[in-house]
């Protein structure tokens, strides 16, 4: 019988590769004893989804904060026009 | 001459911001991500006559900092030494279960968002719970989940030595995800 644990494990590597006949099973049965493993599952399928939105509209949703400072941008400046004559 | 092409010392203006947002959803570190940034802007002034100007001229300056954003993770992977974050990192996901495997903690009710301010909200927050991710499985976060590289790659760049490592760090990762965002966004909204 799996436990909890493995049914972590199972549960996220099922988003990345296939189950075996055998893992898919053992985690259907225990998820038909164990509610809290039955929220995880659909815990984790809630993040994928809001991933999945994410990565489906524009990069920079993937960033909280957004600006180079006014100090790096000077210096980038710089740096730029300085190799750009040379 | 191809009307895609800008004067180089307009850069900064016109893709500073996107290149620095780029970065900073990858690896949360502001002086990196300028560096990465400089590095990019120069890397590009210095191949302009490469850039064939079938792309956007943003597309492919951003095609070199990814190639800089994935050479960083690549050199942090193999320089420092990985067993005492690894160690950390395992001891953690392992508190979360008894010495049998079962749960010692539970998790709220997740209701969905519904209003688009909602949405915003929950976004800050899985932004936030990436950002609190130790810097190994951050750095997993962005190959896998933003920029969905093949598995064999994410192993090869971070230095993972088996694909059963890298889905056992995978689901440490995911674990960690849905505990923070329990205990700060659920927590409160949640019923």
């Amino acid at each position: 019988m799996l436990s909890c644990k493995d049914v972590t494990y199972l549960a996220s590597k099922s988003l990345d590769a296939p189950l075996t006949l055998r893992q898919r099973w053992g985690m259907r049965l225990h998820l038909l004893f164990c509610r809290l493993c039955r929220r995880y599952v659909r815990n984790l399928r809630f993040i994928e989804q809001v991933l999945r939105r994410a990565r489906g509209g524009k990069l920079e949703c993937f960033s909280a904060h957004g600006k180079l400072s006014e100090e790096a941008r000077e210096r980038i400046q710089h740096a730029l026009q300085d190799k750009n004559q040379s | 001459m191809t009307s895609n092409r800008t004067n180089p010392t307009e850069w900064v203006d016109l893709y500073g911001d996107a290149l620095y947002r780029y970065v900073m959803a990858r690896l949360h570190d502001e002086l990196l991500a300028e560096d990465l940034v400089q590095e990019t802007l120069l890397a590009g002034l210095k191949a302009r006559d490469r850039f064939a100007g079938n792309s956007s001229e943003k597309t492919w300056l951003i095609g070199i900092l990814k190639h800089k954003i994935v050479d960083h993770f690549r050199k942090s992977s193999r320089e420092t030494v990985q067993d005492v974050d690894d160690a950390m990192i395992s001891r953690a996901a392992d508190s979360c279960f008894d010495k049998q495997g079962r749960w010692r903690i539970d998790a709220g009710h997740w209701s969905r968002p519904d209003k688009a301010l909602e949405q915003d909200q929950l976004w800050a927050v899985m932004a936030e719970c990436v950002e609190r991710l130790p810097p190994r499985l951050s750095r997993l976060f962005a190959l896998r989940e933003i920029d969905g590289l093949p598995s064999d790659e994410i192993c090869e760049v971070l230095n993972i030595s088996t694909t059963n490592n890298l889905w056992v760090m995978l689901s440490r990762m995911r674990l960690q995800l849905r505990n923070c965002l329990d205990s700060h966004w659920f927590g409160q909204h949640g019923s």
